[in-house]
C-alpha cells in the first residue's frame, strides 16, 4: 500500500503515530493533510520537502524496525517507553499531544528551566518519561528492550552536485531556487524585513507576505519593505494571541506565523537562520577579515578596550565573533527564588553535543551545529504549536551550498569576502536591515503583550493569587513589580514567561506548595 | 582623499589622545561655536577613515568615546556632525536601559548599524545648541 498520499483525496502525510511491541508487527496510524487517517504496516515518511532525501524526513522503517528522524528533519518525533510482561513497548508520535494527557506527570526541572528563560534540550520534554528524538537518531526494540540507533549523515556528499567554479552568490541563488521548488505546495515567503527572507522571496520569485502588527515602533518596518511585498494586517490575530487563555512563550510570540497559517492556502516558508548560517560559519581567513572589520567599522568587543591596534589581528574568540552574544537576554530573574533557579539549571545543563557534529573537520562541524540549532529553534517541546513554517535553511541543497562556499572560502579572490557577501550579493539595492533587530522586536512584542494581559488590576490580582504561595516565586517582590507600570515594562519578558508557565503548568506550582507544607510540618 | 588630508585627520585624532570623554565633548561644543559648518562638501564624511586612524593610533575605546572623537574630528573638517546618545524603549530585565552612541551628519545616522532613527529613543545630543527635543527617561 502506498502511504505517501491519501488514496481518496491525495492529501500529503503530515504525521504518524503507533506502538512498537516486542514480538508484534508494528501498525502505524498515518495522518494526511486532508484529515484522513489510515493504518498501515508499510514504511511511512513525513517531511517538508517533495524529494525523498533520507536526511530530511522522519518516519517508520519496517525493514530496520526503527522509528527514525533524519539529521536535517524538521518533523519532531516523540516517544515514551513502558514495560510490559512481554517486554518493552514504545509509543511514538509526531505530536506530543498524542502521548500525554492531563494526568501525565510534568518534569519539575523542565518547568523551572522554562520559568527561568532556559530551554529544554532533546531528548527531554516537559513531560516525565516522554522523550524527543534528536536529529539523526532512531528508536526501536531489540531483545525485549528499547534501543536507540545513531545515524550518520554524509555532509560531504552534499557537495558532489555543486559546481565548484560557480560564484558564491550564484551558488546560493541556485540552491534556494532548488529548495523552493522542492516544497510541495505553493510556497509563501514570510518577509520580516531581514536579509534572509528578502533574498529567498526575490530569488524564488515567490509571493512575499509581511504581517504588520499595529504597534507604534513596528510601523517603521512596514515602510522599509519592497513594493512587491504584500502587507497583511495581523493586528486582529495579535489581539487574539493576547486574549488567548494559554499565553505563548517569547519564542512563540511571532504573529506572522499565526496570521499566515490562518489566512493563506499556501505553505509558509521561513528564512529564519539563513543569514545566520551563511554569516557565522568560520572561514579560513575569517580572522583576517574580522581584524580589518574591527579596525575600520565594527564595534570592538569590550575585551579589546584599551588594547593597541594589532590586537584586532588576533584570531577572534567565540565570544568576540558571536553576533548574538551581545544581544543575549540577561538572566535576571527578580522574583525567582534560588530554589527555582537551581532546579531549572538541572534541565538546561542536560544539553550534550550531537553525535552528528563530532568527528568532522571544523567547517563541517560548524555547518552541522548551525543546522541543528535551527532545528531546535522550531521544535515544539511543549506540545502547543500546531504548525511550523518550512525552514528553507535546512534543505540539503542550501546546506550543501553553505558547505561549498565555506570550504573554498579564501581560496579565490572573489570569495574572500566570505559567506556574508554571498547573501549580500543577492540583496536589492538599496537595502537596510530591519528595524528593530530581532531580539528587541521580541521584547517589544512581549511588552505589548504584558501591557494588554496585565493591564487591569483584576488580572494582576489573579496572577498573584496563583503564584503567591509557591516556593519558586518571591511573591512580595512580584507584587511590587506588578504594582508599578514602569517595573512591569522593565520585566515584560520575565512576566510573559511567568504568565505562560502559570497558565500551562499550574499543577507544578501547586505541587511545589504541597512539598513546602510537608517540609514545614516535618 | 589626499595624503595631506589623511595627515590632518591623524593630527586631529592624536590631539584627542589623552582627553577623556568630558573633555572631548567640551571641545565639540567649542568647535561648534567657533568654526562654521561648510555648506558644500566634496564627498561623504570620512567616518570610516577617522575611525580607522583612531584605532590604529590610539587603540580601541568604548563606543561613546570613539564616536565623540569622530564627531569632533568631523566638526573640525567642516561637517555638521552630531554626537547622539540614545536608549532602548524597552528596558532590560536588570532594570537598566542600554545606552547607545552614534554619529549623525546633517541629521542622518552614519557609520553605524544601529536602528537609531526607528527604534532607539534619543536622549541627548552634542553640540547642545542643536539639540532636539529632550526626552524624559
Amino acid at each position: 500500500m502506498n502511504t505517501s498520499r491519501c488514496e481518496v483525496h491525495a492529501g500529503a502525510v503530515v504525521g504518524f503515530s503507533g506502538i512498537l511491541r516486542t514480538g508484534h508487527p508494528a501498525e502505524v496510524l498515518v495522518e494526511f493533510s486532508c484529515g484522513c487517517r489510515v493504518r498501515t504496516t508499510g514504511p511511512v515518511e513525513v517531511g517538508p520537502f517533495r524529494s525523498s532525501n533520507r536526511g530530511t524526513v522522519s518516519g517508520w522503517d519496517p525493514t530496520s524496525g526503527l522509528v527514525r528522524r533524519g539529521a536535517l528533519s524538521m518533523v519532531p518525533v516523540y516517544y515514551t517507553t513502558r514495560s510490559t510482561p512481554a517486554g518493552a513497548a514504545v509509543s511514538f508520535s509526531t505530536r506530543l499531544g498524542d502521548l500525554v494527557d492531563a494526568q501525565t506527570p510534568v518534569l519539575d526541572t523542565a518547568v523551572a528551566a522554562l520559568l527561568a528563560g532556559g530551554d529544554v534540550p532533546a531528548p527531554l520534554t516537559v513531560y516525565q518519561d516522554v522523550f524527543r528524538l534528536p536529529p539523526g537518531t532512531g528508536v526501536g526494540i531489540a531483545g525485549g528492550r528499547q534501543r536507540l540507533h545513531h545515524e550518520t549523515f554524509d555532509y560531504t556528499g552534499l557537495e558532489v552536485s555543486r559546481r565548484r567554479d560557480r560564484r558564491a552568490s550564484a551558488l546560493l541563488a541556485e540552491a534556494l531556487a532548488e529548495a523552493l521548488d522542492d516544497i510541495p505546495h505553493h510556497p509563501i515567503v514570510g518577509v520580516s524585513g531581514g536579509a534572509g527572507s528578502t533574498v529567498v522571496g526575490r530569488v524564488g520569485n515567490r509571493p512575499m507576505v509581511h504581517v504588520h502588527v499595529d504597534l507604534p515602533v513596528l510601523a517603521a518596518r512596514r515602510e522599509r519593505l519592497d513594493s512587491t511585498v504584500e502587507v497583511i494586517d495581523g493586528t486582529p490575530w495579535w489581539r487574539r494571541i493576547c486574549g488567548d487563555a494559554l499565553p505563548p512563550y517569547l519564542e512563540e510570540l511571532d504573529p506572522w506565523l499565526v496570521t499566515l497559517t490562518a489566512t493563506n492556502a499556501g505553505t509558509p516558508v521561513s528564512a529564519l537562520g539563513l543569514a545566520h548560517l551563511f554569516a557565522t560559519v568560520p572561514g579560513r581567513r575569517q580572522w583576517w577579515r574580522s581584524g580589518w572589520r574591527l579596525l575600520s567599522v565594527a564595534e570592538p568587543p569590550p575585551q579589546l578596550y584599551g588594547k593597541p591596534w594589532w590586537s584586532a589581528w588576533w584570531r577572534p574568540t567565540a565570544q568576540s565573533t558571536n553576533p548574538e552574544s551581545a544581544d543575549a537576554e540577561p538572566s535576571a530573574h527578580p522574583w525567582l527564588t534560588p530554589q527555582a533557579l537551581s532546579t531549572g539549571a538541572t534541565a538546561s545543563n542536560a544539553r550534550i553535543p550531537s553525535h552528528l557534529v563530532a568527528g568532522h573537520d571544523p567547517i563541517v562541524a560548524a555547518i552541522a551545529q548551525r543546522t541543528l540549532d535551527l532545528l531546535d529553534r522550531v521544535e515544539d517541546c511543549r506540545g502547543v504549536r500546531t504548525s511550523v513554517p518550512v525552514l528553507i535553511a535546512t534543505h540539503p541543497a542550501v546546506v550543501g551550498a553553505a558547505l561549498v562556499v565555506a570550504r573554498r572560502n579564501g581560496r579565490r579572490k572573489a570569495d574572500q569576502r566570505g559567506l556574508p557577501a554571498a547573501l549580500g550579493g543577492l540583496l536589492p539595492e538599496p537595502w537596510r536591515p530591519a528595524d528593530p533587530p530581532p531580539l528587541p522586536r521580541l521584547r517589544l512584542l512581549a511588552a505589548a503583550f504584558v501591557q494588554e494581559q496585565l493591564g487591569s488590576e483584576q488580572r494582576r490580582v489573579d496572577l498573584l493569587e496563583k503564584v503567591e504561595d509557591t516556593a519558586w516565586i518571591d511573591a512580595a517582590h512580584l507584587k511590587e513589580v506588578l504594582a508599578d507600570p514602569r517595573e512591569r515594562l522593565r520585566s515584560a519578558v520575565s512576566l510573559l514567561r511567568l504568565c505562560a508557565t502559570v497558565a500551562r503548568f499550574p499543577q507544578v506550582l501547586r505541587r511545589k506548595l504541597m512539598i513546602l507544607e510537608a517540609d514545614g510540618h516535618g | 582623499m589626499s595624503r595631506n588630508r589623511s595627515i590632518r585627520l591623524a593630527r586631529e585624532v592624536l590631539s584627542t589622545r589623552y582627553l577623556n570623554v568630558d573633555e572631548v565633548v567640551n571641545r565639540i561644543e567649542v568647535t561648534a561655536r567657533t568654526s562654521a559648518v561648510q555648506r558644500r562638501r566634496s564627498g561623504p564624511p570620512p567616518i570610516t577613515r577617522v575611525r580607522l586612524i583612531q584605532r590604529l593610533l590610539s587603540g580601541f575605546h568604548p563606543p561613546l568615546r570613539e564616536n565623540a572623537v569622530t564627531t569632533l574630528v568631523l566638526r573640525r573638517l567642516g561637517h555638521a556632525a552630531d554626537l547622539v546618545i540614545g536608549y532602548e524603549p524597552i528596558p532590560e530585565t536588570t532594570r537598566h536601559r542600554r545606552l547607545f552612541a552614534w554619529v549623525e551628519v546633517d541629521g542622518v545616522p552614519m557609520g553605524t548599524s544601529l536602528p537609531a532613527h526607528t527604534y532607539l529613543q534619543e536622549l541627548i545630543r552634542f553640540p547642545h545648541q542643536e539639540r532636539h527635543e529632550h526626552v524624559q527617561v
